[in-house]
């Protein structure tokens, strides 16, 4: 079973994705919340395996639920999926720095909201890719980077990793596109995590489409 | 609170006074001067061209497009040549430079580039050529009086056209930004409240799927949702119809009544159909509508028609699907004095000058009035009534109300107030 924390301010949405989410025979949600600061209380007593955040919450808003849940220095950070009303929402790359596992349209439907909460649990694949790969796509004209990592770091197999997961690709769709192993796909991701000091796949695909390696 | 218009409006009749004061002294004091070195023959006819031009400088703002300036140029133009035959100064006088750079300079402000040029270019020629053809022996004081006074103009009216084109281009920022900022709170409520309906939904068909006595619960829920939906997006779009100096969103009945008893002006006699007292006969918009109207109506009765002693407001039924509303004062202000009034003394009285106001400040009002009545498919018509005072009068499409049977008569529902 997969726990999930809801936490969204408006009553009707909270109540909307438990029952999508209870429809799921592997997910289970264990507690809501409407605004950030019970969200963050919740979630450290409850410790849920995936949260969903709303962006715009009273008290505290989503990024700094992330921030405080799966952020930078976080010691047993969370798995935090930011659920937005927009697709273009100016908060993203916010919420990527803030350590979020990905994106996900409140009106995404059923079928792709299990998926999302599914793919954050067991971390092998994108958030909504299309959603998420186009919020990317949209951040690299967005914004600049800081630092700029160099690709140097990386070997030409993990960079073809690194591409495969920046245009959405599921571990297991990267083993058949490279013709290599689940099992050596796997490393390879932990291994560029590493290397980019970064703490999921959303931001290794972050990074990609910031420093252009795909376009 | 007077807006930036109508205290522009107010500076601008001051300095029509002060420039017709300015103009009759100059005339006279030149007169004077050249009844002595000159003789009265010169004297008169300088005061005439002095006189005709500066009525076109005082009048430059009733006649359309750069008519004014041209008209004033033509005279000082056909004046040089006549001075010329008959050995007089063939410069122009004080008195019409001092119109002509007011015209000029007015028309630089208002007119299209083309005809700023050319009525510049014109007075350059006047100026240069009345010169030319002056004796060798005629001093250039006026000559240089007369560059003077085309620089002014130049100067004067190309910063005032500056000035004008910055205040609209901020305005239209205002607009743009309003509207834009309008914009993203529409879409900000829509999407808020049509994503949870959304969300809702698609859990309404996972409960028919799964708990089939409980939809009904779940589609009661989505319901309120969409009319809160509704009410937050009217809310929003009530503020974008009705910014600013808004009326009640929907001015009822009874509004009409209230808005002439408040009326601070002459006493009002208030005629309505009965079916407008009744209430609910006339769609909102159209009720809102007679509302502006006689609201602006009556502003503009207190502002600019101090004397009206009555005024009437009158509301018909509906015939053949036309509403009428008709305000009328019977103020004693009319604008047919002007031009006596400046000619024969030379300083407007006080009653020429309300009029100027009046038909000036009414125009800006009228503007926002005529709007509203042409987005409903109405007419809009305001003037000086036949007996004296002023009318405005409206005729406005009302589809679907109710009372177009009755007789065009009215009932004296609310009846005189005060």
């Amino acid at each position: 079973m997969i726990s999930v924390l809801i936490a969204d301010d408006q009553a009707m949405v909270r109540s909307g994705l438990r029952l999508i989410l209870s429809d799921q025979p592997d997910i289970e949600v264990v507690g809501e919340a409407a605004d950030g600061v019970a969200a963050i209380e919740q979630a450290r007593r409850l410790r849920p395996d995936v949260c969903l955040v709303d962006i715009r919450m009273p008290r505290l808003d989503g990024l700094a639920v992330t921030r405080a849940l799966a952020g930078p220095g976080v010691a047993a950070p969370l798995r935090v999926v930011v659920v937005t009303t927009f697709d273009l929402d100016e908060y993203v790359y916010g919420a990527l720095r803030d350590g979020a596992a990905g994106f996900l349209l409140k009106d995404a439907g059923p079928a792709l909201l299990a998926e999302a909460v599914r793919a954050a649990y067991a971390g092998d694949s994108l958030i909504s890719p299309s959603i998420t790969v186009r919020l990317l796509r949209h951040l690299t004209a967005a914004t600049t980077v800081d630092t700029i990592k160099p690709w140097g770091k990386l070997s030409d197999r993990e960079l073809d990793v690194v591409r495969a997961i920046a245009r959405g690709l599921t571990n297991q769709e990267i083993a058949a596109e490279l013709f290599i192993s689940l099992s050596t796909v796997k490393s390879h991701v932990s291994g560029i995590q590493t290397k980019l000091g970064v703490r999921n796949r959303v931001e290794i695909a972050a990074w990609a489409w910031q420093t252009r390696l795909v376009s | 609170m007077p807006t930036w218009e109508q205290f522009e409006r107010r500076v601008v009749s001051t300095a029509n006074v002060l420039l017709a004061g300015a103009l009759a002294a100059t005339a006279a004091l030149v007169a004077l001067a050249v009844t002595v070195s000159w003789g009265g023959r010169a004297a008169l006819f300088g005061l005439v061209t002095g006189l005709v031009t500066g009525m076109f400088a005082l009048l430059r703002d009733r006649l359309p497009g750069a008519y004014a300036a041209v008209a004033g140029l033509a005279v000082a133009a056909v004046a040089t040549p006549i001075a010329s035959a008959f050995e007089l100064p063939r410069e122009p006088g004080p008195a019409s430079i001092l119109a002509l750079s007011v015209l000029v300079g007015a028309a630089i402000r208002r007119q299209p580039v083309v005809w700023g040029g050319l009525v510049t270019a014109a007075y350059a020629v006047i100026v240069v050529g009345s010169h030319l053809l002056a004796p060798a022996t005629s001093s250039g004081t006026v000559t240089g009086f007369a560059v003077l006074g085309w620089l002014g103009a130049v100067t004067t009216g190309l910063s005032l056209r500056l000035v004008d084109l910055r205040r609209r281009y901020s305005a239209d920022q205002v607009r743009r930004d309003e509207r834009l900022a309008l914009a993203r709170e529409l879409h900000d409520v829509a999407a808020h409240h049509l994503t949870g309906i959304v969300v809702q939904t698609q859990a309404a068909r996972i409960v028919a799927r799964t708990r089939p006595a409980e939809v009904a619960d779940a589609l009661a829920e989505i319901e309120t949702a969409a009319a809160e939906a509704l009410t937050a997006t009217r809310r929003v779009v009530g503020v974008l119809r009705d910014s600013g100096d808004a009326p009640p969103t929907t001015p009822q009945p009874e509004g009409l009544a209230d808005l002439v008893r408040r009326f601070p002006g002459p006493p009002v006699d208030l005629r309505t159909p009965p079916e407008y007292a009744s209430g609910a006969a006339w769609p909102p918009e159209l009720a809102t509508t007679v509302y502006r109207i006689v609201q602006e109506s009556l502003t503009n009765v207190a502002r600019h028609a101090p004397g009206a002693r009555q005024v009437s407001v009158t509301v018909e039924s509906p015939v053949d699907g036309v509403l009428t509303v008709r305000v009328a004062d019977d103020g004693p202000a009319t604008s047919s004095g002007l031009s006596s009034g400046v000619l024969s003394s030379g300083v407007m009285s006080s009653g020429v000058m309300s009029s100027g106001v009046m038909s000036s400040g009414s125009s800006h009002g009228l503007l926002g009035m005529r709007e509203r009545v042409s987005a409903l498919g109405g007419t809009l018509t305001a003037g000086p009534a036949p007996g004296g005072g002023w009318v405005v009068s409206a005729s406005l499409p009302a589809p679907g109300a109710r009372g177009s049977s009755a007789p065009a008569g009215t009932s004296d529902e609310a009846g005189t107030v005060r």
